[in-house]
């Protein structure tokens, strides 16, 4: 589907008090598991009857457990959290293991011997060696603690996380964990296609697939990212899972304040993005990002019912800059392109603001020793904009992840990009964890609610029902100029200098630029999401030729999606010109207006769109953990998942009732002591379709195009329809002056199949010292088809389906295949030191880069534009733009001890990547599908980008005042060399229509690659870079021979702007933080 | 003791069961494509007397049909054809003066179980006078559709219809019935119909016609519609309803 919109995301223990004070949880991700056996020192027989008791900070009350006939035990439900187990029983002496550190979702095995009362002697009391490898699973990833919070510098202002320092971002950290932009890629796959979980709750977006709660992580406890090897339980995914675990309050008043800021004026000096040939250039850069907010919680009825509680406010600002240039005819800069001159006191600047306030209120009562419940409440609402500001955020893009781009202040003018945004979640989640039959029989229950909101209004406070009231922003429709004209034509909010200097004399050859868009607002929306959820398992504990942990259990969601949208003044046009400085006559063409037509050429509808669709997920699971003889445990299991999608009128439009997730998996312990692991999995898993498909293709977006002699921001929508004239041949048409398109309903394929994943993991871990282990995993997955929209006649009409397979079998099938094999060491903070080091290789390779096209940034889940025309799939195979081969992350902390109240922590990280692949794109405006479309030769071929470094630091003082308060100053440093490598290029080599041919568009070398292009195209063999050659007619940019669409040589310009750098990596920034922890 | 797996399975058998058949829409190609290309062969003779022949209304001959839909439901179908259209004085098409010479039918909203959307009846549409000069069809002509059913299902998206017609001229009236196909793609050969580019060859463009149609490069076709000697239409190689490859 077309893109929307186009537009061109001891002491020790000092800090470690101050991490675990407010982290007292309970009940909420409790799904970990300490298991062993234990056995006579003497005799190494089981001893049976033991009883086994954990205790936790992390833990009201104790969990108390009774070794089998075979001496295992087994502790449930689990919350993450650092953990002591005694050992009794009569005729033995008491046994005690502590610090043993327990994360989400793992079960670790801890074997004791006990020794017989006979021998004598005291208690037996054993710190710090606990095991650390989880033997339980083959899951692979990474699980992100207080500890790791506290001692790194992470979420870097105005990155993923934003000025809530979103608890996403600090994914990042794990092995195949990458930024993309939208959030977090993991594994090859983008990062729509994530699991989100916020104590167990789904926070998607349910119409983009996007995190729809970027919660701080002041709030979560910890952070566990599943890159892969996941049971059934776990399923709706094709990426990984992000999964936040929040805190709880306890039988002490704990609680902390805080307040973080990152000044911009400490900021590094960022190079600057230039466009050859631009008569506007300018920055973005961050001037203050920053929050504060405060925790507490504590007992409302001590041993009962608990109370967490917190408030984080935010703020962003954004200062851009934009300068404007006019040319010196006939001169060439140094490099060949042609030569501008600043125009002097031309700057102007524009802030973009954002504010958030989020907030959790959380109770946890304590029915019995065997059941509890909890309900967690959360809000992040956030606002953009103001009378005189950008938001940071603008509609089509709100669920970008990075402020709008400075193209939007160079290309595009203010009032079309003057918006306040409204972007805000409440999650509501009900948990009730019960176990029977002395824990071998476990239930867990929940419910929740996601909801939603993301709207984009009017810069000037106005809406939707001003969009035909020409006095308002709202009523002002925007245009985009398809011809260069002055700058003045397009901008009317210009320093006084750039008007005497452009306006005076022959403004047809002064300050000559192409505009995207000019005019009022462009694309207003507003999206209400709901997603109702519930989910209940039972756990079973069986002992039959070992023993097994049984799981069952059935889930279910039902999503809705309010899509409420309009272009400002109703309608877009696209401006034909020539403009008013050549003296022409505007003669516009709406591109985009919803509509319908009620009678022959007479339009209906007040030019907005209002649709609601759903989305049915239900799914189960059956799944077994089967312990065989203490040495391996062999995961095996089935899980079904059924989605069913419905259009505007409530009628099924996608019935995807065929989700069988096979998984199997085995790991086996060669110490049997619960320090190592050799694992491996394979398992099926199915992408949960977001709602963004049924709002646009299953319900049609009506839409209405004509031509028009008028100016639009004069005139208004209704008085140019009153110009309106046909300039078509197509006489015979019932309606001669409108078109109603896209106004159908898309078809579906009736044998439509859900989008799936084959996964392969097996790795190895061991413990090297303790609390450290080192492993090596690979990781293989392969895409087994996906769902996308396609067409057979050249665009008029899509339908959904399978490329490559039923009704679109004439399409190539999609293909995505992702290795990468990781080595990974990690010691938990233990001895004052931590350190988390992993190398990870990948190789991504295929057509089909998932639920956004990186290219054009476009995010319409499932009915994206890659898959549209076949023609536009020649030379699409190739290294996708994930397609980073090496990563390497160190993270090294080390706690200084100064005085008994004082100490001071630092923690370095280098992360480092190679770059991923460029190609050689070119515009398809004969399809209608506009720039980058085509790619001139195969994917990947104009090689990559350079290896992009940063070194952080996180340095704080840590000063007790007392036994639990602590005071802790510290600054974080991000890219503290302020490396400044590009991270994007431009890729479009060809822009404009072929000088010879009569305009036509690049068509591909077929398999065309750098050094084997044959004649008459490129250069001996490749295609040159661009650039400007003197004339006698003055400059011209460099051309080449390419093929177009008919294969037939042509002369096409060379976009002197390819592999020039688009963007760069963030450059230096200090973040200061201050806490008070009690 | 009640095990989990028992509760599990019926449950999944329960929800595998549900959701129902997904709806599909009544799809009929608007203008974008061209148009359908209408080829007919009449049922009887030739009515209305003297002068009513095969020179008037010839026993085998095409149309070319524009149909779209109109109204908050898209349930209204309305058609303008080409040999209705009107002619200025120097005998050069025009747009139409009114829209009497558009036809009007009903159609449903989902296609039925063979993926068919039927319109049972269009309103006669008559030739009127060009908008440019007001010069009155000469002689009054006019057609009427009926029985226009739409092979709609996913696969074809209403690419393919049948139906039948009455062609008036002056006079003489005659019944035709043939089948529509949508985009009207001129060819030389039988590869030109191929429904994809193929870029390697220099094909940057597909026929459009539908991939799961039988259609060769039909030069009697491409005669019917005037088009030059030696430039075919692809057009199907079956006479029956629908043309569609097992």
């Amino acid at each position: 589907m077309f893109v929307r919109l186009i537009r061109s995301r001891g002491l020790g223990a000092l800090a470690l008090v101050a991490a675990l004070l407010p982290s007292v949880v309970l009940a909420q991700g409790a799904t970990s598991v300490l298991t062993g056996n234990v056995v006579d020192t003497q005799t190494h027989a089981p001893v049976p009857d033991v009883v086994v008791t954990a205790t936790s900070p992390s833990l009201q009350g104790e969990q108390v457990v009774v070794t089998d006939s075979t001496g295992l035990y087994r502790i449930p439900q689990l919350p993450p959290g650092t953990y002591t187990l005694r050992f009794e029983k009569e005729t033995y002496r008491p046994y005690t293991r502590t610090g043993i550190d327990v994360a989400a979702d793992r079960t670790l095995r801890l074997n004791v011997e006990l020794l017989p009362e006979a021998i004598q002697g005291e208690t037996i009391t054993v710190t710090g060696a606990a095991p650390v490898v989880d033997v339980g699973s083959s899951t692979v990833g990474a699980t992100i603690n207080q500890d790791f919070i506290r001692n790194f510098a992470l979420s870097r202002a105005g990155g993923v996380g934003g000025a809530v320092r979103s608890f996403d971002s600090i994914a990042t950290a794990a092995p195949q964990a990458a930024v993309d932009l939208y959030g977090i890629s993991i594994s090859g796959s983008t990062s729509p296609e994530n699991s989100y979980l916020i104590d167990g709750l789904a926070v998607n977006n349910p119409a983009y697939g996007v995190l729809g709660t970027p919660l701080t992580v002041e709030f979560l406890d910890e952070i566990n990212v599943i890159t892969g090897g996941y049971m059934p339980e776990y399923g709706r995914t094709t990426g990984g899972a992000v999964s936040g675990i929040t805190k709880s309050g306890g039988n002490e008043f704990h609680g902390s304040v805080w307040g973080t800021f990152t000044p911009g004026a400490l900021q590094g000096r960022a190079k600057t993005v230039t466009t050859a040939g631009a008569v506007v250039a300018g920055t973005r850069d961050l001037y203050n990002i920053g929050d504060f907010g405060a925790t507490l919680g504590g007992y409302i009825i001590k041993d009962k019912l608990w109370f967490f509680a917190g408030v984080q406010p935010s703020f962003t600002r954004y200062s851009y800059k934009r300068q404007f240039y006019i040319e010196n005819p006939g001169q060439l800069d140094a490099d060949g392109n042609q030569a501008y001159s600043l125009i002097p006191n031309s700057e102007q600047r524009r802030f973009a603001d954002e504010k958030s306030i989020q907030f959790i209120g959380k109770l946890t009562y304590l029915i019995s020793s065997d059941h509890r419940l909890s309900l967690t409440v959360t809000g992040t609402p956030t606002t953009g904009g103001s009378d005189s500001a950008f938001s940071v955020r603008v509609p089509g893009v709100l669920t970008g992840r990075a402020p709008f781009p400075i193209g939007a202040y160079t290309l595009q003018t203010f009032n079309s990009n003057h918006f306040l945004t409204n972007d805000t979640a409440y999650d509501v989640n009900g948990e009730l964890n019960s176990s029977f039959l002395d824990k071998r029989l476990l239930l867990d229950v929940r419910l929740g609610w996601h909801h939603q909101i993301d709207e984009g209004a009017p810069g000037d406070g106005t809406g939707f029902d001003n969009i035909h009231n020409l006095n308002t922003l709202a009523g002002i429709p925007s245009l985009a100029p398809l011809y260069n004209s002055n700058v003045l034509d397009f901008e009317d909010q210009v320093p006084a200098s750039v008007r005497e200097a452009c306006g005076t004399g022959d403004r047809t050859t002064k300050c000559q630029t192409s505009w995207n868009l000019y005019g009022g607002n462009n694309f207003l929306e507003r999206q209400v999401l709901d997603s109702f959820q519930g989910k209940a398992t039972i756990t079973y504990l069986l002992n039959a030729l070992g023993h097994h942990v049984i799981k069952a259990g059935v889930d279910g969601s039902l999503s809705y999606y309010d899509h409420l949208k309009t272009y400002g003044g109703g309608a877009w046009y696209f401006d034909f010109g020539p403009g008013p400085s050549a003296g022409g006559t505007t003669v516009v063409q709406e591109a985009r207006r919803f509509g319908y037509l009620s009678d022959i050429d007479t339009t209906a509808g007040n030019g907005i769109l209002n649709a609601k669709s759903k989305s049915v997920i239900i799914g189960g699971f059956v799944q077994d953990s089967w312990s065989i003889l203490d040495k391996v445990t062999l995961n095996v299991g089935l899980r079904w998942d059924g989605q069913y999608i419905y259009d505007k009128d409530g009628l099924l439009g996608i019935k995807l009732g065929n989700e069988w997730s096979p998984r199997i998996g085995f790991v086996w312990d060669p110490t049997q002591q619960g320090r190592s692991k050799i694992f491996a999995n394979y398992g099926r898993y199915y992408e949960a379709v977001p709602l963004d498909i049924a709002d646009r293709a299953l319900s049609g977006e009506s839409l209405l195009i004509a031509n028009h002699d008028c100016d639009p921001r004069v005139v208004g929508v209704a008085g140019c329809d009153l110009t309106t004239a046909n300039r078509g041949s197509n006489i015979a048409r019932p309606n001669v002056k409108w078109r109603n398109v896209a106004v159908d309903k898309t078809a579906v394929d009736p044998n439509l199949q859900p989008t799936s994943n084959d996964e392969i993991v097996a790795g190895g871990e061991y413990e090297v010292f303790p609390s450290a282990r080192l492993g090596v995993s690979y990781t293989y997955r392969n895409l087994v088809r996906t769902i996308e929209d396609m067409s057979a006649d050249n665009g008029n009409t899509y339908f959904v389906g399978n490329p490559g397979e039923g009704i679109a079998t004439s399409f190539p099938k999609a293909t995505r295949t992702y290795h990468a094999v990781t080595l990974q060491f990690t010691k938990n903070f233990s001895d004052l030191w931590q350190a988390q080091v992993s190398y990870t290789w990948s190789q991504l390779r295929g057509n089909y880069e998932g639920l956004f096209v990186n290219g054009t940034g476009q995010l319409d889940p499932n009915i994206n534009a890659t898959f549209d025309l076949a023609q536009l799939l020649v030379n699409q195979d190739g290294p996708l733009s994930g397609d980073i081969t090496h990563t390497i992350k160190v993270f090294a902390a080390k706690e200084f001890i100064i005085s008994s109240v004082l100490s001071l922590s630092l923690g370095l990280t280098y992360t480092g990547a190679s770059g991923p692949p460029i190609s050689y794109t070119g515009p398809s405006n004969e399809t209608g599908y506009g720039p980058g479309q085509v790619y001139i030769l195969q994917r990947g071929q104009g090689g990559r980008l350079p290896w992009v470094h940063s070194v952080d630091a996180r340095l704080a003082l840590n000063y007790r005042l007392s036994k639990d308060s602590v005071i802790t100053v510290g600054v974080d440093g991000f890219n503290l060399f302020n490396f400044q490598n590009p991270i994007r290029v431009d890729e479009e080599y060809v822009t404009l229509p072929s000088l010879t041919g009569g305009g036509r568009d690049p068509g591909p070398i077929v398999n065309g690659t750098q050094g084997t292009i044959p004649a008459p195209y490129g250069v001996n063999g490749y295609l040159p870079r661009g650039g400007v050659v003197a004339g006698p007619n003055g400059v011209t940019l460099k051309t080449v021979v390419l093929p177009d669409p008919d294969q037939q040589p042509q002369t096409y310009a060379i976009n002197p702007n390819w592999g020039r750098p688009t963007q760069y990596q963030a450059v230096r920034s200090f973040r200061f933080t201050a806490r008070f922890s009690f | 003791m009640c095990k989990p797996s028992f509760l599990v399975v019926p449950l999944l058998v329960l929800l595998t069961a549900c959701g129902g058949e997904i709806n599909q829409t009544c799809i009929v190609q608007r203008p974008g494509l061209g148009g359908y290309l209408f080829v007919m062969d009449r049922t009887g003779a030739v009515s209305g007397g003297a002068g009513c022949d095969d020179t008037v209304l010839p026993p085998r001959m095409a149309d070319n049909l524009r149909f779209d839909k109109l109204g908050a439901e898209q349930l209204e179908v309305v058609f303008r054809a080409q040999s209705m259209l009107p002619v200025d004085a120097d005998g050069n098409p025009d747009f139409p003066a009114s829209t009497g010479d558009v036809g009007r039918g009903q159609i449903g909203s989902s296609p039925d179980a063979q993926g068919i959307c039927a319109v049972p009846s269009f309103t006669t549409a008559n030739a009127v006078p060009a908008l440019s000069d007001g010069t009155p069809p000469d002689p009054a002509r006019s057609i009427t559709l009926s029985n226009t059913r739409f092979l709609s299902a996913p696969a074809y998206q209403g690419s393919q219809a049948e139906s039948d017609a009455t062609y008036t001229i002056g006079a003489c009236s005659a019944n035709y019935h043939g089948l529509l196909l949508t985009p009207i793609a001129t060819c030389a050969t039988d590869a030109d119909c191929n429904p994809f580019a193929d870029p390697a060859t220099g094909r940057a463009a597909g026929s459009g016609v539908n991939p799961f149609y039988p259609v060769s490069c039909s030069m009697e076709v491409g005669a019917l519609y005037g088009e030059d000697p030696g430039t075919g239409i692809c057009w199907f190689t079956g006479t029956t309803f629908p043309q569609v490859q097992q």
